[in-house]
């Protein structure tokens, strides 16, 4: 009896141990459940499994050969070949990854294709003209060259079709490089394009605008891809040294701790030995003193005259405004690209830069007019005006009269809608004015921009050799002569 | 330092921290300290964990996804509906009856059914639009009523605006006072009402203001201030009295703050130059 | 403050008390006021927190709204007092009633400061002075009632429609805008800022001010004193 009553216990734990291996027989709603999980469950795209499975769920439909969508009463093939996504450079990314809001009903893409998630630097952008902010990044680097303008926002995308309006095959996503910008910047292209490719602002740009140190844009090894150089800038730079370089030798000539009979190398030693002498010292803080008020503020000019001071300080401090501007924006450029301030900054066509960037040029406009008008009316004749004063004078004023022009242009050529253009009101004007020529201004932008940057190579050239060398040369003479002050 | 330069270096850093904090406001960065709660809406995709740790978590997919047959599923007609289109509401009232019917008694069922016409593009929402059906959190009020201000706000951005600009809004979104009213607070939650009946309104501003008279209830919490109202829009007349008042006001405060303080920007040049010259 | 120079007296205790009184409610009027203005911005958000939230920000404002009303019934019982006490009317003399003479003192100031005449000659209580004091005046009117109105809207809209409680924020902001604007920038300037001034004018606390101070900047006043020695006497600080 008892035997049997243990051998009752034993068997029955053993069953109990061993239904967990049972076969389990509600297996519908788990195996039910199993399937929706098998596509539906979020897969980790940090791991090569997860972007493994999320490209087959994309694929399930997308691998079919009839696969398409209808637009414009043209099919469009949607059939991505597996094997040809793998060998691009992109193959160890899944679908979502770029296309990152179409694995959502509806099945659409709400937003542009994330590059930028993982190619955060823009700079190379910036430096070819902030309209390639409102290009998407496939209408460049895409195998196939058809693109579009989106009318209503503006935007230049690739196209759906081609020239012939032949349905295009856009899913074979080999990206290239280098990049082709005939695509767009050719005669007659209706993007908003100028009708050729213009070189990056380069350094000579950055006294007024968010420029780069570039000379040139473009692959010099690959001949298809088109070069665009700066040749004003280089010539414009090497004249300008040679006058800094003739400035400085007039400077050498005289004496030094009121020595005469040193060679120039002594002389200059003695300079950069005074110089460090007082960096390298708390008479730093005296230089700046007299470098911010007497240089930038021009304190001794006030205490001479207060309509001289606001006069010169009109042209001065907008002026300087611009080019710290222009710096700072390099700066946000070259280290936070992708920040929303940065995104700011380099748009010419956001209000405030738009607003800002005219508003300063129109302050050193009135300010020059002031101080012509007083020059004109000036009875007491103090001063010589040489040749050279009026063209260093016509340069700068037709450098910044062309500066508006070249803006109303572009405002035209790249179709800025009137709510954003009209912030821009000195550009806006002008293109107003432009529009009543009958003109393509695609064709022209390219000249007038030339223009402008022969204009500014001139000025920046002769400046070395001309009256308005005090623009570089007064403050460091008032800095000096403060600090010279303050030792006796 | 002499005592001058030194509040003359004050003053300056002040003004330079002053619009650092400024621009660091104005340029895009989110301001709320809270994390905002993103909604995936209409995703393909279910993170099973977080499914699992909500209320429905451990529910069968097709208790609610009810008719899908794999043999059709996905089917590529179905491509370019919303996922609340694809959803039959219906099934949430098995378990949630009490809800699906206040639902019904308010004006978002009106719209869905066609008894009242709305301007808005969107479609009337049901449940799925407010309620996430995969995962469920836990929210404090302040988040509630962030919650609110995205989800409703979407479909009424002109209300969220105005909203945003009034004394319960700036309260409630802006500066954490969890006590002040967001849209649900007056609309109701689940029976949603449009408030434009004087009686209906005293009783939802009673709720918080228990003395409010039905004069009251004439203080517009959206309030727009127009000259071109539309003909039909419910405070045209308002909306105008509120444009000029404001219009009167900015000419007042520009022309004298323009007049003085180019007054004073004159008196500091020519004080700083007979300073100079006196030295 | 030099050891020898001669001091007079420009402002009585009452008036010193009460100017505290104005500072200290128009900053924490405005500091809270502001931070629920300008909500979004994160000083905003940090000054709120700083006060105790909402509630403690709306208790510290409305608490500055009954010290303004305080200095205002104080100031409106030492205008009674001021005006039976004084000889002769407030229409003539030195005082602080607005005269046509303030509008030409402006026009000669405003010349000045362009370089085409020498300083013009201020009597007792300049155009700028006189402006500040109205200037609060109309401030405390305006948004004082306006701030009744928001402080109490079920009250106010016993009597008045809903849509005056949008009218009274309107008010309310744009006003107290106004006059931060104004006296953080010209007030502040006229007072302790300009250049003959700087850095603190320090009678607004301690009443006193100098001979010379007095000859330059209050030159016909100084001229009438000459007139009257025994008035000269008793304002002279022993």
């Amino acid at each position: 009896m008892r035997a049997g009553l243990v051998g009752l216990c034993v068997v029955s734990l053993a069953v109990l141990m061993a239904l967990p291996l049972a076969p389990t027989f509600a297996q519908e709603p788990e195996q039910e459940q199993e399937q929706c999980w098998a596509c539906h469950r979020q897969p980790n795209l940090d791991t090569v499994a997860g972007v493994q499975a999320a490209i087959a769920l994309c694929l399930d439909c997308h691998s079919e050969a009839d696969i398409s969508k209808k637009t414009d009463g043209q099919e469009i093939p949607l059939q991505v070949q597996e094997e040809a996504y793998g060998a691009t450079r992109h193959s160890y990314l899944s679908c979502t990854h770029c296309h990152s809001t179409v694995a959502h009903s509806p099945h659409e893409e709400r937003a542009p294709l994330a590059c930028g998630d993982c190619h955060h630097n823009l700079s190379q952008h910036i430096a070819s003209g902030d309209a390639h902010l409102t290009v998407q990044c496939s209408a460049c680097h895409f195998e196939p060259d058809a693109v579009i303008r989106d009318a209503e926002t503006g935007i230049v995308e690739l196209s759906g079709f081609d020239a012939q309006g032949r349905a295009l095959d856009r899913t074979g996503h080999q990206m290239t490089k280098p990049v082709d910008c005939g695509r767009c910047h050719f005669a007659g292209n209706d993007l908003g394009a100028a009708s050729a490719a213009l070189p990056p602002k380069g350094p000579l740009c950055f006294a007024c605008h968010d420029a780069s140190l570039a000379l040139y844009a473009g692959s010099l090894r690959a001949p298809n891809a088109g070069v665009r150089i700066d040749w004003v800038s280089a010539p414009a730079l090497v004249v300008f040294c040679l006058g800094l370089v003739a400035a400085a030798s007039f400077w050498l000539k005289g004496t030094v701790h009121g020595k005469a009979d040193l060679s120039v190398g002594e002389k200059l030693s003695y300079i950069v030995a005074d110089a460090c002498g007082i960096i390298f010292s708390r008479r730093l803080l005296t230089l700046l003193k007299y470098f911010i008020l007497d240089g930038v503020l021009l304190r001794r000019t006030l205490k001479e005259s207060v309509s001289r001071w606001l006069m010169h300080g009109l042209i001065l401090w907008p002026f300087l405004g611009r080019f710290l501007l222009g710096i700072w924006t390099w700066w946000m450029a070259q280290f936070w690209p992708t920040a929303p301030l940065t995104q700011t900054l380099v748009d010419k066509n956001a209000p405030p830069m738009a607003f800002l960037y005219d508003f300063l040029a129109l302050l050193v406009i009135v300010g020059a007019i002031w101080a012509l008008m007083r020059r004109a009316l000036d009875r007491q004749m103090r001063e010589v005006t040489t040749a050279g004063d009026v063209a260093i004078t016509a340069l700068l004023g037709g450098l910044f009269v062309f500066g508006f022009v070249v803006e109303g242009a572009r405002l035209i050529v790249t179709q800025v809608p009137v709510e954003l253009a009209i912030y821009s009101f000195g550009g806006y004007a002008a293109s107003l004015v432009l529009r009543l020529v009958p003109v393509d201004w695609a064709s022209a932008y390219p000249y007038l921009w030339w223009v402008h940057a022969a204009l500014v190579a001139a000025f920046v050239a002769y400046l070395p050799f001309s009256k308005l060398f005090h623009i570089l040369v007064g403050p460091m003479l008032v800095t000096i002569s403060g600090l010279l002050g303050e030792k006796e | 330092m002499k005592r001058p330069a030194l509040v003359w270096c004050l003053t300056t850093a002040v003004v330079i921290v002053a619009a650092a904090m400024v621009l660091m406001t104005r340029c895009g960065q989110p301001i709320s300290g809270r994390p905002s709660q993103e909604r995936e809406f209409g995703s393909w995709y279910v993170e099973v964990q977080r499914y699992n740790q909500g209320v429905h978590g451990g529910m069968d997919c097709s208790l609610c996804h009810t008719g899908i047959d794999s043999d059709e599923h996905p089917d590529p007609e179905n491509l370019s509906e919303s996922a609340t289109d694809v959803f039959d509401f219906q099934a949430c009232a098995s378990c949630h009856p009490q809800e699906y019917e206040y639902y019904h008694r308010g004006v978002h069922a009106e719209v869905l059914s066609g008894t009242v016409q709305s301007e808005i593009e969107y479609p009337a929402p049901t449940c799925g639009h407010c309620h996430d059906p995969h995962y469920r959190q836990v929210l404090s009020r302040l988040q509630v009523i962030d919650a609110q201000v995205d989800i409703c706000g979407q479909c009424h951005p002109s209300e969220l605006e105005t909203y945003l600009e009034n004394y319960h809004g700036k309260t409630a979104v802006d500066l954490d006072h969890a006590d002040s009213a967001s849209c649900a607070d007056c609309h109701g939650s689940h029976q949603v009402v449009a408030l434009d009946q004087p009686e209906i309104a005293v009783q939802v501003c009673r709720k918080c203001h228990p003395d409010a008279t039905e004069n009251m209830v004439g203080y517009l919490i959206h309030a727009e201030e127009t000259l071109s109202p539309d003909a039909d829009a419910s405070h045209a007349r308002e909306s105008v009295l509120l444009f000029l008042v404001q219009l009167f006001f900015v000419v007042l405060t520009v022309s004298v703050l323009v007049f003085f303080y180019g007054h004073t920007f004159l008196w500091l040049l020519r004080g700083l130059h007979e300073k100079l010259r006196r030295r | 403050m030099s050891e020898t120079a001669t001091h007079y007296w420009r402002l009585n205790l009452f008036h010193r008390f009460i100017h505290v009184l104005v500072m200290v409610s128009f900053a924490g009027a405005a500091l809270s006021g502001m931070a629920l203005k300008f909500g979004t911005a994160a000083w905003a958000r940090l000054a709120m927190q700083l006060m105790g939230g909402v509630p403690g920000a709306a208790l510290l404002h409305r608490l500055c709204a009954m010290v303004i009303a305080f200095y205002c019934f104080l100031h409106f019982i030492y205008i009674v007092y001021y005006i039976a006490r004084r000889k002769g009317s407030i229409f003539r003399g030195p005082s602080m009633i607005p005269r046509p003479q303030d509008i030409v003192d402006l026009w000669q100031h405003l010349m000045y400061f362009l370089g085409r005449r020498p300083r013009p000659q201020f009597d007792r209580f300049t155009y700028w002075e006189k402006f500040d004091y109205f200037a609060v005046f109309w401030g405390v009117l305006m948004i004082g009632l306006s701030g009744l109105v928001l402080w109490f809207p079920e009250l106010a809209t016993r009597f008045l429609p809903g849509v005056a409680i949008n009218i009274a924020q309107i008010m309310h902001s744009d006003e107290a805008l106004l006059a931060v604007g104004f006296i953080l920038v010209v007030h502040m300037f006229n007072t302790h800022l300009r250049a003959e001034k700087f850095p603190i004018d320090m009678s607004i606390f301690t009443g006193k001010v100098s001979e010379e101070e007095l000859k330059k900047e209050h030159a016909l006043e100084w001229e009438a004193m000459q007139e009257d020695p025994a008035l000269m006497e008793e304002a002279r600080v022993k």
